[in-house]
Parts: C-alpha cells; sequence; structure tokens
C-alpha cells in the first residue's frame, strides 16, 4: 500500500513538470502570469456573419447553417417562447454554446491567477474559465456549464521547415511574436437553444473553443471558435468562429436580461 | 488509493500546464461553410456588411447581365473568395530546396481561380505603378501561432457574390490559426473605396484526406448574352431607385430595407434597439430554412446538409437563361 | 461559364516560376535598397517609379504623366515625356536604363504635362533622320535632321492648338512636334516595335492620339485613362464626352484580357496618362463608370431637371470614390457639368442600357 501511495505520489508530482518539458515552452506557472495573450477587456460582436440569424429573432422554422437531425427539428418545430417565459427558462439561448453568438459586449477579466471571467451584458451572464484541475465534485448543470481552459502556447522556436527563408543579408528578419491560444472545453450544461427560435442542444452537448487574437492596425480582434459536439441533435459538429473587436472602455456596456423572444 | 491515481491521471489531462499549439498548416482542409457567408438568395443583400454610400449605389445599380462582359465573369473569384466561396482549400510548403527554411506557402485547391502564393520571405510589395492580378500580391509573418497574410495588388472583385463589391484599392488580411484538426481563417477586408470600415468575416476549414472533393477547374468565361456581343458599348445597370429586387428580403424575411442595405451602424448590438421597433419576424420560415436532410425514401427534404446553401444556389438566373428583369 | 471536365493541374506552371524565382531569372531587387525604395511606394530618388513592363518596355510614372520607353537597338522610344521640371531626372532615369540615346517622342495630346520634357529628352538625343541632303536641294540638313534631336510624333491638332496659344498659355517652340499626321492613323516599325499611333477624334481634346506597341502589347492611352480623376473631357480644345466613349470603346476592340484562364497573366498592359498599369477589365470597369454617369444624367435631363438638381441627384455615386476627386481643376462636379452641357445639346444614344 505504502508503495502505491507513493508512487501515486510521485506521478502527481512529476504530472505538472512533464506538462511543461512537453511543451518546451515558458515553466508553468500561474495561468495569469504565463498567459501568451491578454485577453482582457472589453469586446463587442462584429454581426458580419449570421446577421439574420443573430441580430433579430428569426422565423420559426429558419434553421440553415445548423447540421441538425430529425430529433432537433421535432424539438425546434415545438419552439414556443411562452412556454420558455412560464417556466423561467428565458436565458435558454444564452448559454455557453450559442453565448458567442448573441449580439452585445464581453467583459474578461481574471478573477483570480487560475479563473478568467467572462460577463456579457446581453443576458447578464457569467462564464468562468478555470485553469487547473477538474474539480472532483461537479456543480448542478447550469446555462454556462463548467469550463476547463488551457493556454496553447507557440513553440520557442519553430520547426526548420516553417522557419521564413531570409531574402538579403542586410535585411533583418521580423522579430518574433509571442503568441497562443487559449482552449476551453465547457460541460455540465443544461439544455439550451444553439438559436433564439429553437434550435436545441442538449445537457450532453460538449463545447470546445479556441480564443484567438490578431492585430490589424490600430484594432484588436477576438476570435473565438466554438465546437459544439452533441450526438443528441446534431449530425455532425457544429462549427462557427465569431469576431469581436477590442474596446477603449466600457462606456458602452448596456446589461439585458435574458429574453426568449428577441 | 484508487482516488489518488484517479487525481493524477486526471491533473495530466487537465492541463494544468500549457500545451503546444501546433502551426504547421500544410495539407487538404474542406471548407464547413455552417455559417451564411456564402449564402446568396436575394438579389439586393448588403446585411452586415460595413459598405458606405458609394458601396452601397454601386451595389444598387448591379445588374447580373453585366458578367456577359467575358471579362467581368470571373470577378467573383478574387482573394476575398477563400472567405466566402464554397470550396476547400489545400495548403503547401514551398521550401528553399538547400536550407529547407520556408520560401512561400501555396494556397491552392480552390475552383474558379488559381492559386495565392504566401511569400514567406520578407520581399517588398510591387510598386502602386504596378498591374494588378486576380490573386493580388501576398506575404506572409508569423504571428505567434497564426500565420498572417496580407494581399495588395488584386483586381475589382465580389465581397459578396453578385450583391458587393470590393475596389482595386482594397487590403486583405488573413490569420490562418490551426487548432488540432481544423483552421480558423479570420479575414478583414480593408476597402477605402466601397467600406466605412474593415469588414470582417471567419471561417472554418477541417482536415480532410478527400482529394477528390477538391475541384481544381479554372474558371472559364464563353459567350453568353448576345446583345452585349453586338453592341459592346452596352452597359447593364439600374438606374438610381429602379431597382426591382429593393425589397425582396424585407419581404421574404421581414428584415427593414435599411438593414438590408448594410452599413456599419447595422454590424453592432446597439443596432438591435432600432430593430426591436422594425423587425416582425414572418410566421414562418419559407425559403432556404435548412434543417435536417429528408429521410431516405420519404419526401422532399428541407435542406441540404442543413448549412447555408452554396453560393449562388437560388440566387437569379445567369444572364442569358430568362428575360433579363424589367426596369 | 463553362468549366473544363479536365482538370488544370498547375503544379509543373509553378515549379518552373519556383525555379526561376530561385535561378534568379526573375529579378529580385537588392534587399535594403529595395524596402527603402518600398518605403517611398516604389519611387527613386527623382521621385520616380520605373516599371518593367516588358522584355525592353518600361514605365516612368512620377514625372508629371506616365511614360512609356522602348529600349532597343537603335536606343529609346518614348510615349510622352512628362513636366519640363522632371524633365532631368527622366533622363537619368533612362540612362540608367541604357547608354543608348533617345531617338523618337510620340505625344498622345498637347497637356503640359505630357509634352514638357520634349525639348530636353530631344536634345539629349538623336535623329533617326540621316539629315544628309543631296546638294542644291534646297534644304538644309539641320533642318531635315531636326538638327541632329531626337523626332517628336503628334496629331496635326496638337501642333495646331499648339502654335494658337499665346501669352501665358503659350508653348515654347522646342516643345512643339517636329512630325504631324493629320487624320487616322501614322504606323510604324521602329526599333524593333510596331507603334500603331491612332488618332481618337473629340475625345479628351481634338489631338489624342492612342499609341499601341503592337510586339509588346502595350498600349498608352494618354488621358484617355486617368485613375487619378474622372477623365478630362477639355471641351474648349476639342474634346467631347462621347469622343472619349469612342476612344475608351476602341481601347476594348484592342485590348486583349487574360483569358480563359485568368491566373495565366499574359495580356494587353494599358498605360494610362496617370495612374497604375490598367488591362482590359479595368478598362472595362473605367468605361462602364463613365457610361453609367452618362446615362443617370440623361435620365434626370429626360425627367427635365436643371443642372443644380442633376448635380443634387448625385450622379456619380457608386464611382466617386475610386474615380473622383473634389481638388484641383478638374472635380467631379465639373465632369458631371460638362456631361450635362453635352447632352443637353443633343440627346444621348438610345438603349444604352440593358435592363
Amino acid at each position: 500500500m505504502r508503495a502505491r501511495t507513493l508512487f501515486a505520489i510521485a506521478l502527481v508530482a512529476a504530472v505538472v513538470p512533464l506538462q511543461a518539458q512537453r511543451a518546451g515552452g515558458p515553466p508553468a506557472g500561474p495561468p495569469r502570469t504565463v498567459a501568451p495573450i491578454d485577453l482582457t477587456g472589453y469586446w463587442v460582436s462584429i454581426v458580419s456573419m449570421d446577421w439574420r440569424w443573430r441580430m433579430v429573432t428569426p422565423a420559426k422554422g429558419d434553421y440553415a447553417g445548423v447540421p441538425m437531425n430529425a430529433a432537433s427539428k421535432t424539438v425546434a418545430d415545438a419552439w414556443d417562447p411562452a412556454k420558455d417565459e412560464a417556466a423561467g427558462e428565458q436565458c435558454k439561448s444564452y448559454g455557453a454554446p450559442a453565448i458567442m453568438s448573441v449580439p452585445g459586449r464581453l467583459h474578461i477579466t481574471w478573477q483570480d491567477d487560475s479563473t478568467l471571467k467572462i460577463e456579457t451584458d446581453a443576458g447578464q451572464q457569467t462564464r468562468l474559465l478555470q485553469f487547473g484541475p477538474v474539480p472532483p465534485v461537479k456543480p448542478p448543470r447550469s446555462w454556462q456549464g463548467m469550463s476547463a481552459a488551457q493556454w496553447q502556447m507557440s513553440a520557442p522556436g519553430l520547426p526548420l521547415m516553417l522557419r521564413p527563408q531570409e531574402r538579403a543579408a542586410d535585411v533583418p528578419p521580423p522579430a518574433a511574436v509571442r503568441g497562443g491560444t487559449l482552449k476551453v472545453t465547457t460541460t455540465n450544461l443544461r439544455d439550451g437553444y444553439l438559436r433564439k427560435n429553437g434550435v436545441p442542444y442538449s445537457a450532453e452537448a460538449v463545447l470546445t473553443e479556441y480564443y484567438d487574437l490578431t492585430k490589424q492596425g490600430n484594432d484588436t480582434l477576438l476570435t473565438v471558435t466554438t465546437i459544439v459536439d452533441d450526438p443528441t441533435y446534431l449530425r455532425t459538429r457544429r462549427l462557427i468562429a465569431y469576431p469581436f473587436k477590442k474596446e477603449a472602455n466600457g462606456d458602452k456596456w448596456d446589461p439585458t436580461p435574458c429574453s426568449a423572444r428577441w | 488509493m484508487r482516488r489518488l491515481f484517479s487525481l493524477a491521471l486526471l491533473c495530466s489531462l487537465a492541463g494544468a500546464a500549457p500545451a503546444v499549439a501546433q502551426t504547421d498548416l500544410s495539407g487538404w482542409w474542406a471548407r464547413q461553410s455552417q455559417n451564411d457567408n456564402g449564402y446568396a438568395s436575394e438579389p439586393v443583400d448588403l446585411i452586415g456588411i460595413p459598405v458606405n454610400a458609394d458601396g452601397r449605389a454601386k451595389a444598387l445599380s448591379y445588374n447580373i447581365a453585366s458578367l456577359s462582359a467575358t471579362e467581368r465573369q470571373c470577378q467573383m473569384y478574387p482573394p476575398w473568395y477563400i472567405l466566402y466561396g464554397p470550396f476547400p482549400l489545400q495548403i503547401i510548403a514551398e521550401q528553399d530546396p538547400v536550407t529547407q527554411k520556408l520560401m512561400a506557402y501555396r494556397i491552392t485547391g480552390w475552383g474558379d481561380r488559381g492559386e495565392q502564393m504566401v511569400w514567406m520571405d520578407g520581399r517588398p510589395r510591387p510598386s502602386p505603378n504596378a498591374p494588378h492580378t486576380h490573386g493580388g500580391f501576398s506575404t506572409g509573418t508569423w504571428e505567434g501561432t497564426s500565420l498572417k497574410v496580407v494581399t495588395t495588388h488584386f483586381k475589382m472583385g465580389d465581397m459578396k457574390r453578385h450583391r458587393a463589391f470590393s475596389s482595386d484599392r482594397a487590403t486583405m488580411t488573413y490569420t490562418l490559426t490551426r487548432h488540432d484538426d481544423i483552421i480558423t481563417v479570420t479575414g478583414i477586408l480593408d476597402d477605402p473605396v466601397y467600406l466605412a470600415e474593415p469588414f470582417v468575416l471567419t471561417e472554418i476549414f477541417q482536415r480532410s484526406n478527400d482529394t477528390n472533393g477538391f475541384p481544381l477547374t479554372p474558371c472559364e468565361p464563353i459567350e453568353e448574352l448576345p446583345m452585349l456581343h453586338e453592341n459592346p458599348a452596352l452597359v447593364p445597370h439600374y438606374l438610381p431607385g429602379k431597382n426591382p429586387f429593393i425589397n425582396e428580403m424585407t419581404q421574404k424575411r421581414g428584415i427593414p430595407l435599411e438593414a438590408v442595405l448594410g452599413g456599419p451602424e447595422t454590424i453592432y448590438p446597439e443596432y438591435r434597439k432600432k430593430l426591436k421597433d422594425t423587425y416582425k419576424a414572418p410566421a414562418k420560415c419559407v425559403d432556404s430554412c435548412g434543417g435536417p436532410p429528408a429521410p431516405r425514401g420519404g419526401g422532399p427534404g428541407q435542406g441540404g446538409q442543413g448549412a447555408a446553401p452554396p453560393a449562388g444556389r437560388g440566387g437569379p438566373p445567369p444572364a442569358g437563361r430568362g428575360a433579363p428583369p424589367p426596369q | 461559364m463553362r468549366r473544363p471536365t479536365t482538370s488544370w493541374k498547375t503544379t509543373a506552371t509553378a515549379g518552373a516560376a519556383l525555379l526561376a524565382l530561385l535561378s534568379g531569372a526573375v529579378g529580385w531587387p537588392d534587399g535594403a535598397a529595395a524596402q527603402q525604395q518600398a518605403a517611398r511606394g516604389g519611387a527613386d530618388a527623382d521621385g520616380l517609379d520605373v516599371q518593367k513592363l516588358r522584355d525592353d518596355v518600361y514605365l516612368i510614372a512620377g514625372a508629371g504623366s506616365n511614360i512609356v520607353a522602348q529600349v532597343g537597338p537603335i536606343g529609346v522610344i518614348l510615349v510622352d515625356s512628362g513636366t519640363t521640371e522632371a524633365a532631368p531626372g527622366v533622363l537619368a532615369a533612362i540612362r540608367r536604363l541604357t547608354g543608348l540615346p533617345v531617338r523618337y517622342i510620340i505625344n498622345t495630346s498637347m497637356d503640359r504635362d505630357h509634352v514638357g520634357g520634349n525639348d530636353l529628352l530631344t536634345a539629349s538625343g538623336l535623329s533617326i533622320l540621316p539629315g544628309a541632303v543631296v546638294a542644291g536641294a534646297g534644304l538644309s540638313d539641320s533642318l531635315v535632321s531636326n538638327a541632329g534631336k531626337a523626332s517628336v510624333l503628334a496629331h496635326e491638332n496638337v501642333q495646331t492648338r499648339m502654335s494658337e496659344a499665346t501669352g501665358a498659355a503659350a508653348y515654347p517652340f522646342a516643345l512643339w512636334p517636329t512630325k504631324t499626321f493629320a487624320f487616322h492613323a501614322y504606323s510604324m516599325y521602329l526599333n524593333g516595335e510596331g507603334y500603331q499611333v491612332v488618332h481618337q477624334p473629340a475625345a479628351h481634346t481634338d489631338g489624342d492620339v492612342i499609341v499601341a506597341l503592337r510586339r509588346s502589347d502595350v498600349i498608352a492611352t494618354g488621358d484617355l485613362i486617368d485613375t487619378t480623376r474622372f477623365p478630362m473631357i477639355d471641351v474648349a480644345r476639342g474634346g467631347s464626352l462621347q469622343g472619349l466613349l469612342d476612344a475608351l470603346n476602341r481601347l476594348m476592340d484592342m485590348t486583349i484580357y487574360n483569358l480563359p484562364i485568368q491566373w495565366n497573366d499574359d495580356r494587353t498592359l494599358l498605360v494610362p496618362g496617370h495612374g497604375r498599369v490598367y488591362d482590359k477589365l479595368d478598362l472595362l470597369e473605367y468605361r462602364d463608370a463613365i457610361t453609367v454617369v452618362r446615362d443617370r444624367v440623361a435620365d434626370l435631363i429626360k425627367e427635365g431637371k436643371n443642372l443644380q438638381q442633376v448635380k443634387a441627384a448625385n450622379p456619380a455615386l457608386g464611382y466617386r470614390s475610386e474615380y473622383g476627386t473634389d481638388r484641383g481643376e478638374w472635380t467631379t462636379d465639373k465632369f458631371v457639368e460638362t456631361i450635362f452641357a453635352e447632352l443637353s445639346k443633343k440627346p444621348g444614344p438610345a438603349a444604352a442600357r440593358v435592363n
């Protein structure tokens, strides 16, 4: 028994530095400290895609773009916002798999060194992205579920085959830009809607997201790639990426409650 | 004990420490197209596009019969087509044969247009006086885990097929970021001629081994509407206020005309306050509604894969295959 | 459009291109110098941008107007000569291309920014004419050989306009053409190149010519195309909207686009009077823009609108940002006014649109 316990402890103690060695990147430290990109601040949706399903509540039966299955259509065809209101489920279309599609603003801050907090003004939702071990006891299912976060870093040196060829000896190569991605996996959801007109996702859905930054002139863009796996209601993965633009401050922050209709 | 062991395993899986992002973009990538980037049904459709007054006027004067000029028939495929076209990507790394370093990425696999060379070697851009090409001139740089590509010197074309147009002064910037088996492309089109602010679209491509799904056939112009060839000085266009399709999207989907005509105000959340008073959803969807495919042996399906219809499907008939719409 | 059933693989072409690059067959400018030139928007130290269009044909931009320079066995043939002020820089740029002399200049119109370099550049050059006259013929060698200087060809109306100008508008004699033609075209083989010089009546002016370099498939258009503003219609010097449109439609006939494979860059290149090098699709857009504005003005006139009402209706909307300007001597407003004046005199052509 003692030997096995010692072995287990050693395994736990070895995991973290082993991870760091495998990354080949900066040594593991508090996620806030080692963050390769700065996601904090205020971000506004740019609704240039899927406008007719996001800016307005689409007509009942408008399901284009979602890889629904027959079960999903049965549920969606029965959509009744009045029932959702009566059940106190106005927030059904503001769950984690859909919240990034809702036009609004994000406010991203560090709640502590290992927890990124995302607040939305549309629907007044809060998501906590936890770095580190998954808690052994799951909380009750919720619209925002449980999110496990992980930084994905760029390696300190690109593989030789991907290093750009220099053209001329007297032209210095551009400075390497440190970067990375935030990967978030969310489970433990309540069933909700991918679209406000009742296109459903189930409680067993798994949401995977990637958060990337792009600088363009004076603007910083955040792209949130969302992948919804839901064999209950989707034939294939739902894959879509939403762009946001960084704002200087929260002057336009406009909290509005959930709505089942608008 | 078992619990301790499980905890150790969970630690390794939970990613307490950062992981290495993948950067190799080479390979075949199939478009997922689960957004409406390529959607094109109603002839007047500028929703979500931050056009300026010139861009709007140009769009409203557009008559698809103008495609009968053979030189225009492939103008729908500028570099921006990567964001809204239906085709996949093939990305090939071109190595220097001596140093093995990366000289360029060749992005091909698009039907209707040729490949795009993304030069990674820091070469300068052509002169502002140089002639433009369909594919333009592209340079690439690594920004962290993303490849950032800047393309200039491309010809005028469509930024939304047959609906909105980009000029020869546009700059396209796009980043390709790999996440496991997918690539997210974020595209930014900056056009001082037709846009009030940059137009941002995204698309996702997934690793694919199905090379049979990659048509490499080029766009080949042919003669279509005879009258333009009999009188080459003819220019098909709609006079201001005379576009017969301007209300189609409003009638079909209840979207107010102001929103249909695009503009920077219409792409931000604040615009929903205006829409709340002016938008009335139709009782039900009647056209291009998507949904699951019909069961085998059953009745008519309600949509293809549930994805938005490919560009052009359901759009106005090509010139020559029906009478041009009345003025 | 038709899609062939067989795929057209570009690997061989791309591979050859890559090999050409690696072997230096495509000229890469020196690293640091190229970076600096790129930072200046392509201009050299004289503010000129020299672009190689074909093996022996160059664009010299930034001299007040675009100049086409063709370098061949006997020397340099120029289409236009820029401004007087830019001429020394132009000459220096030519010297960097070749030590051979300028032999001939072809002027596309009488505009000062196109003829200003005639004096310096011809004087630095060498006549193509023998300059040896039979004794007793009554002509001096100097007269026949243009005093040993390079010749200048233009349409007769150019010389007429230049000679009529007086006072502050007068043209120095040294800028005048030394050879003119009065009718439709004057074509010649010169310097290994076929020059088709075609008069376009009553267009930008009444003295415009299109200069097509047949072997190189480059066409110098003069100010029939000006990418920096709507084309100037110089009514005082015989220009007209309809003539300009006729000229653009003729250019459409003379120009070959890169069909059937549009990523193959072989095509006719058009060098406008100002701005970047065009091809046929650019020309089509340009011509269509002018035609659309014309059609809109015509429609407003038909509705009984006066000039102020026509201008208020903004008939150039959709094209103002691309082609128009509100600064300088030729604004978008002036363009609309000129169209209005011409169309008010007589109706535009019927069925100008397909709807």
